[in-house]
């Protein structure tokens, strides 16, 4: 039941003198929301950055379910199953918010060139299925009206669940999401609590969560890693965290 | 649905049917003027000149100067073709067939030059490409050096043309539907976030590359059949900078704006003859002031559809009462597709 | 022995016109973030006026250095007057523009300046008076031509003297700043747009200069010599790395030595340009932002 999906082995990352993270070890469990907190410039993104192949680890091992990805090329981990979004939203901009869907689909086409061209039934099928599927998960994630239009005219709302629409078209096991809660009202960022546990269960994803919205971590993640100068500060369930002495004193912000 | 695109596959074919009849008595019934078919001809042959270009530089927003070598690798080895092997009007799509392919070849190898090269050192490297096949061929005798290489059999017709022309319209139409074209119009808007949702950059450039030169070989196959003779100074600035403009005129990322690039830029070289040099410098003009006032070009990233001519007329009406309602339509300037 | 000699001689001589060409260009990329296609048809035009100048002046005063330094001073102005007209119409209104814009504007820019040249004084070549007298001198057992000495030093002191400026005036400091960060420098209460064009008014001078010692090795030019100047730019520039004043010093000599020992060794001397060609592909290959250039790692 308690299947790994995602292991960190003594990972290092430098970048020159800069240690962003240093000796870092833990897992994730299938299934499991796992909240990744910490105080400004504590490596969090980077984390991130590593997993999903931005940048090759200094040292350390990477493995996502068997496979050890911490050498493989970002495209490559990304069909593998991790997708992910920014801190600073990246859309195709220029796209249409189904094409910016489409894209994600590219790891897992297996048509070719030739067949494209030639617009065979291989070409003609995937592409039917593709579009099948993408207009489902715009459908899941509120997006219909949006469909044809151009991403990067869109509220900033809607924005952040394209990116996050478009990382479940990658068709992930394991979703990052880069502090999806950034510049939400109480409000909304209940709406995002809730959108985040219906996406888990009807994909059935393992999510990893940069955030620092204490209201959101704290009631949605299983189970919190909290990093400070690149290296773990502690480990496990919200309750713990939050009455955890050095979280506390490494933290200047408070739990809400 | 299905009978819709069926009824569209008819009315598309009895185009094409259409066409190729016009085409055929303009060849041959001498009711047009000569020169006039010329200016038609190169239009067909450039069009899918610059659909190739625009691949790379509209599309994909890697600013190439390579097209005039590969243009004149396209030229070169299809005239070979034609003068020692295949030595027959009949067997004349091979030798375009080799000239295309030969195109692609070395657009493979200019993709791979573009994965470890950024932006402005591409543009360096690909106008170094150009100059260098452009020298490497005034040293090779055997095609005739600075001379440059004659007698070819004149094997394009208009009708070769159109066809081709047809083929590369239907070709490119369907990379852009496709994961390719797709992948490509990404990495031109974030390249980090297309490789992140699982778009093989290195693989898609290559596609990419490889279909571009295609065309562009092409292109050159054609012309070089046409006027039958090529030499390396065709394949100089003259060439590089007629591709920029026609692609930047007529729109970036379209086929219709290659469309129009092509048929503009074509209709003022080949009437303009007698303007010599000033040829060149109304070309540097217009590249001036389309990346001032009209950065994508004047059809750029979108197409003309059967829906934008029917709503012609409500259109037209439309653009003269906002101009009379004293509001200036024009005075937004559209941002190129694609940051940085 | 004396072949060395004379070979050095030469290869510091082109190096020089090399690196001076190289840091016009390089200047205005670091700066103002452009790759100008211009340059060479600046390089251009500024020969053209160094050689109406002389011509005129030739006539009146005979003596070589005042002609000289006079014509010089003419060129550098009007090239200089040119450049800042250029900057202003073509390329400041595509400031915020994605790049490319700009670049493309340049390559329309170099176009024109090409055929009007062309147009307004014709496509004969012409020749450059002689303003430098030049006496064989012996060094070494080699012979040596006096002009040599004088364009390496003449290339010398200017090279030293933009050093200066951009080490130590306050407008320099602020150039540096700018190529580091638009912002920082508008901190610095001087306008990125002023220094922008100050670039390209060094780049221009640089160029001008760069005309006058350059026709005084090569005295033949017509109005299609930009196209080489501008390949050689950029490849001097590029293989030391653009945007970098010591790269491009050293990009100008390492051209200036495959130029010169490139037609010594092969048969056919227009090999040459393919060999300069394919020593750009390896060190790019092998260091992809150039002999001395920075790597610049994006945020995610």
């Amino acid at each position: 039941m308690s299947e790994t999906v995602v292991t960190f082995k003594n990972v290092c990352m430098y970048f020159g003198g800069v240690k962003a993270v240093d000796d870092l070890s833990f897992t994730v469990e299938k299934g499991k929301i796992f909240g990744l907190i910490g105080p400004n410039g504590a490596g969090k993104t980077t984390v991130f950055n590593v997993l999903s192949g931005v940048y090759i680890p200094t040292s350390g091992e990477i493995k996502h379910l068997d496979k050890v990805i911490n050498k493989i090329p970002a495209h490559e981990i990304a069909a593998h199953g991790i997708a992910r979004t920014f801190q600073n939203i990246r859309l195709f901009n220029n796209q249409s918010v189904l094409d910016n869907l489409k894209i994600a689909y590219y790891g897992h086409i297996k048509y070719n060139v030739v067949d494209a061209i030639l617009t065979s039934k291989r070409f003609r099928t995937e592409e039917a299925q593709i579009e099948k599927e993408c207009m489902q998960i715009l459908d899941f994630l509120d997006l219909g009206e949006y469909t044809h239009q151009k991403a990067g005219a869109l509220p900033y709302g809607a924005q952040r669940r394209i990116e996050i629409a478009r990382a479940i078209a990658c068709k992930p096991q394991v979703l990052l999401l880069d502090e999806p809660a950034a510049g939400m009202n109480p409000t909304e960022i209940d709406s995002l609590n809730n959108l985040i546990l219906n996406i888990r269960d009807h994909y059935g994803l393992t999510v990893m969560l940069v955030e620092h919205q204490m209201r959101l971590v704290m009631s949605i993640c299983d189970e919190i890693l909290v990093v400070n100068f690149g290296k773990k500060l502690a480990q496990g369930k919200p309750q713990e965290i939050q009455n955890n002495p050095a979280v506390l004193e490494a933290y200047l912000g408070k739990a809400k | 649905m299905n009978r819709n695109k069926n009824n569209k596959i008819i009315i598309n074919i009895i185009l094409f049917i259409i066409g190729l009849a016009i085409c055929f008595v303009f060849e041959n019934m001498g009711l047009i003027k000569s020169s006039i078919i010329l200016v038609i001809e190169y239009i067909g042959i450039y069009t899918i000149f610059v659909l190739g270009v625009n691949l790379i530089n509209g599309y994909l927003g890697v600013f190439s100067l390579a097209h005039a070598g590969v243009m004149a690798i396209g030229a070169y080895s299809s005239a070979l073709a034609s003068m020692y092997l295949f030595d027959s009007a009949l067997t004349f799509p091979i030798s375009i067939l080799i000239g295309g392919t030969m195109g692609m070849l070395a657009g493979m190898l200019l993709a791979v030059a573009s994965f470890k090269v950024s932006g402005d050192y591409l543009a360096i490297i690909t106008l170094g490409f150009s100059l260098i096949i452009k020298s490497i061929l005034q040293n090779m005798e055997f095609v005739g050096g600075s001379r440059g290489l004659r007698p070819i059999p004149q094997y394009t017709t208009l009708i070769y043309i159109y066809i081709c022309v047809i083929i590369a319209i239907i070709v490119v139409k369907k990379y852009i539907k496709s994961k390719f074209g797709r992948s490509i119009l990404a990495i031109r808007d974030d390249p980090v976030a297309a490789e992140l949702v699982s778009v093989n950059i290195r693989r898609s450039k290559i596609v990419a590359f490889g279909l571009s030169s295609f065309l562009i070989g092409v292109s050159g196959s054609l012309v070089a059949h046409l006027i039958a003779y090529t030499n390396p100074a065709s394949y100089g600035y003259t060439s590089i900078v007629d591709g920029l403009v026609m692609v930047y005129l007529g729109g970036v990322g379209s086929i219709t704006g290659s469309i129009i690039g092509a048929t503009v830029w074509q209709i003022l070289v080949q009437s303009l003859r007698g303007i010599g040099i000033w040829r060149w410098v109304i070309g540097g003009g217009i590249l001036v002031i389309v990346m001032i006032f009209l950065p994508n070009g004047i059809y750029g990233n979108r197409e003309l559809t059967w829906k934008d001519i029917k709503n012609l007329p409500g259109a037209i009406k439309e653009k003269i009462t906002s101009i009379r309602a004293g509001k200036a339509a024009g005075t937004n300037k559209k941002q190129k597709g694609g940051k940085q | 022995m004396s072949v060395y000699i004379q070979t050095f001689a030469n290869l510091l001589q082109l190096g020089s016109i090399y690196a001076l060409l190289a840091i016009g260009f390089s200047i205005v990329y670091g700066i103002a973030g452009l790759v100008n296609f211009a340059h060479g048809e600046i390089f251009m035009v500024s020969t053209y006026v160094l050689f109406f100048a002389a011509s005129a002046m030739y006539s009146v005063f005979q003596v070589n250095w005042i002609v000289y330094i006079l014509a010089l001073l003419i060129s550098i102005v009007v090239t200089s007057v040119l450049a800042f007209g250029i900057e202003k119409i073509a390329y400041r209104p595509l400031r915020k523009a994605p790049k490319v814009s700009v670049v493309v504007s340049s390559v329309g820019v170099g176009l024109m300046l090409e055929y009007l040249t062309l147009y307004f004084a014709g496509a004969e070549s012409k020749k450059m008076p002689v303003i430098v007298g030049s006496t064989a001198l012996k060094i070494g057992g080699a012979t040596i031509s006096s002009s040599t000495l004088v364009i390496i030093a003449v290339a010398l002191f200017f090279m030293i003297v933009l050093t200066l400026f951009l080490q130590k005036s306050r407008m320099g400091i602020a150039l540096r700043a700018v190529s580091q960060d638009e912002k920082a420098a508008s901190f610095m209460g001087i306008s990125p747009d002023v220094l922008i064009s100050l670039s390209f008014v060094i780049g221009a001078c640089m160029a001008a200069i760069g005309a006058s010692l350059y026709s005084v090795a090569y005295p033949i030019f017509d109005p299609y010599i930009g196209d080489n100047i501008n390949w050689w730019s950029f490849t001097a520039a590029v293989l030391g790395g653009i945007g970098s004043m010591k790269g491009a010093v050293l990009g100008g000599f390492l051209l200036a030595a495959v130029n010169i020992i490139a037609p010594m060794l092969l048969p056919v001397s227009s090999y040459r340009d393919i060999v300069a060609f394919a020593v750009l592909i390896i060190v790019l290959l092998i260091k992809p932002t150039g002999l001395l250039g920075k790597k610049l790692i994006e945020k995610v």
